[in-house]
């Protein structure tokens, strides 16, 4: 996607493995994305293709077993991967802004909302007792928790999901982040909580110019929501391309058979194409294309020789025998 | 694939009720109530899969376990092929098990994790006297082949299986007595979009094949959509709307029912839905609010939305009928035009 400001964060060839009882397990193999300032960018897929753990890697959360073994991750210049750990914990929480999908586990209970905000303060803007617990006042009225002077003292649990998930991106935008990671934000809420929830990280990406990286398995927001859109598949990019292209020309046979699998509004068709067979574990992954063993369109080569990723236009990028000039040697 | 209008529903509930007590202090006594289900009735006609939605908290489930007993309802009456099932006894309550069954949400804790696949389809054969040895495992092999499973799992156990084929088995166990009546509790929830598929077009295999009822509870609108032929939507323990299922989401007449619409996220980027957000959360069903249960967050409530409970129109209508229970539409005249009632309260 064409922009002025150039990217604010480019993930080249970044891979994670897990390493386990059974081996090694490659979560994230050779992944490459660039977000541009103040855009939405979404990462879609299904449950363990490893969109989740290329999200804990930007910020290098990852905890034992899960390693990065190659890459870069450049924010404004600078390689989160190669950093050393005091700055990049100035840049977590502060430049970077973090929610995840469970609101109920990612805050402490024993702490009151208004204390867990202003922790964020007193540590990455140098904030007083004081000013620090004005500012949350104002980031609680912001994010919708009214009214902000009875909430501010009140525990985890007297509060409702969607209201956790406030508080939650209170925290992130805190520090008025550049870049929000996003993973799964709406998973765990009702329909009405969720349209709330994103109309209010859209409000607040307009008024701040941050950029989002959102992580979800619901292409329904990723079409409301996101600008341009990576589909993963078993720890690969399989498909990345602006919104409108992707959903009204999908070119690989993944994100062509997950369009038709879905259940559309006023599509009541007798009968939904299922993808035959299930997603192969990491720990068997083939050497080639790992849609190949569920592939309506596989050909001979499919399961041993990997395609690359490859444009068909400016905006439009396809990893598919189907879709490149030259077949495999 | 709806049934013939003016058949005779397989399946009545009339003013259900379920309360749960909230006990407090040395005695155990009940303090409040929870108004899990508050007076809900609907039909469900031979051949057809009515959907239950709603979000979560507004007594989808309880209804689904109420209509089998696996939790006593507090009131109201459940009427299943003319017979009372409130009335059944423990013995007789065997026999209504034999035609109505379950499928739950989680594919993971509904499996007993020491039962092998054979054994776990099989018990409920066993314990009816339905079939032993020889016949008994022919059946389970006939079951595993009719969910698109090998023959050869039976004697597997839950762990080896991935989430959609542990749907499958829960599919296989419900379908062991033939029964005519299935309530799919969130069947597909907790699955992937391509596995969901899998699933749901099984279900409706099934139906058409064995010509069997659904009860479809969900909290996806869109699948609801694709998989029912009528829907009835609820909020609060209460029913707020139901109707065929093209008319409603064509025409959503309940604030609620528009609302939830409107806020499903729509897998089509270029149809930019008008969302109608809603101010705050659900509330409390131990104090829901006074008169009807959505006033406070309904975008065009009026003065007696919030003293007199909207009326209720009577549901033997047959299975055309469009009801609604608002005071935006009068005395609950619905969209059809049928002949609809009285206050029930």
């Amino acid at each position: 996607m064409p922009t002025l400001s150039g990217p604010l964060l480019t993930i080249s060839d970044l891979r994670v493995s897990f390493f386990t009882d059974r081996g090694e397990a490659p979560a994230v193999r050779g992944v490459s994305l660039t977000i541009p300032a103040g855009q939405t960018v979404a990462l879609v897929g299904e449950s363990g293709c490893g969109k989740s753990t290329v999200a804990l890697a930007i910020t290098r959360l990852l905890s034992d077993p899960g390693r990065i073994l190659g890459g870069q991750v450049v924010f404004k210049g600078r390689d989160l991967i190669s950093l050393p750990e005091p700055a990049l914990r100035a840049i977590r929480g502060k430049e970077i802004g973090m929610i995840f999908q469970e609101p109920m586990t990612s805050l402490n209970p024993v702490f009151t909302i208004g204390e867990q905000i202003a922790e964020v303060l007193y540590v990455h803007a140098g904030l007083s007792k004081r000013a620090a617990r004005l500012e949350v006042l104002r980031l609680l009225e912001k994010v919708g928790i009214v009214p902000a002077a009875r909430r501010i003292d009140q525990y985890p649990h007297e509060l409702s999901g969607g209201m956790k998930q406030r508080v939650m991106i209170a925290m992130a935008l805190a520090c008025q982040p550049d870049l929000l990671i996003a993973d799964e934000p709406t998973t765990a809420l009702d329909v009405t909580v969720q349209a709330q929830i994103l109309e209010l990280l859209y409000a607040l990406q307009q008024e701040l110019h941050m950029a989002i990286l959102l992580i979800t398995h619901n292409l329904g927001v990723v079409a409301q929501f996101a600008q341009a859109v990576h589909v993963m598949y078993a720890g690969k990019i399989v498909e990345q391309a602006d919104v409108h292209s992707l959903f009204q020309h999908p070119l690989h046979p993944y994100t062509r058979a997950l369009l038709k699998a879905l259940p559309r509004p006023g599509h009541r068709a007798e009968r939904l194409a299922a993808i035959a067979g299930t997603v192969p574990t990491p720990f068997q992954y083939p050497p080639g294309c790992a849609f190949a063993s569920r592939c309506p369109d596989v050909r001979g080569h499919c399961p041993t020789a990997e395609p690359p990723l490859t444009a068909t236009d400016p905006s439009h990028k396809v990893a598919c025998w189907l879709h490149e000039r030259s077949v495999p040697p | 694939m709806s049934a013939q209008p003016r058949a005779r529903p397989l399946l009545e509930v009339r003013s259900l009720k379920k309360y749960f007590p909230i006990r407090k202090g040395l005695f155990s006594r009940a303090t409040a109530w929870v108004r899990a289900v508050d007076d809900v009735s609907f039909d469900v006609y031979p051949g057809e899969t009515l959907g239950l939605v709603g979000e979560s908290g507004c007594g989808k489930t309880t209804v689904g376990r109420s209509i089998l007993r696996l939790i006593e309802p507090t009131d109201g009456e459940v009427r299943f092929a003319g017979v009372d099932v409130r009335q059944l006894d423990r013995k007789q309550l065997r026999w209504l098990r034999r035609h109505m069954q379950i499928i739950f949400q989680d594919p993971y804790s509904s499996l007993n994790p020491r039962m092998t696949v054979g054994a776990i389809i099989g018990e409920a054969l066993y314990v009816h006297g339905l079939a032993r040895g020889k016949e008994l495992e022919r059946r389970v092999q006939e079951l595993l082949v009719h969910v698109g499973l090998s023959p050869s799992y039976r004697s597997h156990y839950p762990h080896e299986f991935s989430g959609g084929q542990r749907q499958r088995i829960g599919i296989a166990r419900a379908l062991a007595l033939n029964p005519r009546f299935i309530v799919c509790d969130e069947p597909v929830s907790a699955l992937d979009v391509s596995i969901q598929a899998q699933i749901l077009n099984l279900l409706q295999d099934l139906q058409k094949e064995l010509g069997l009822s659904y009860l479809f509870i969900s909290h996806d609108l869109n699948v609801v959509e694709h998989i029912a032929d009528r829907v009835a939507v609820m909020y609060l323990g209460r029913l707020v709307e139901t109707a065929p299922v093209d008319e409603l989401f064509r025409n959503p007449l309940h604030p609620y029912t528009q609302a939830l619409i409107s806020a499903n996220p729509i897998p089509d980027p270029t149809i930019r839905s008008e969302r109608i957000v809603l101010a705050g959360d659900v509330p409390s069903p131990v104090q829901p609010p006074t008169g009807c249960p959505f006033h406070p967050r309904c975008p065009r409530v009026m003065d007696r939305c919030k003293t007199t409970e909207p009326p209720l129109g009577r549901i033997d209508q047959g299975q055309d009928a469009h009801m609604v229970w608002c005071h935006l539409y009068g005395d609950a005249r619905p969209a059809s035009g049928a002949e609809v009632g009285q206050h029930s309260s």
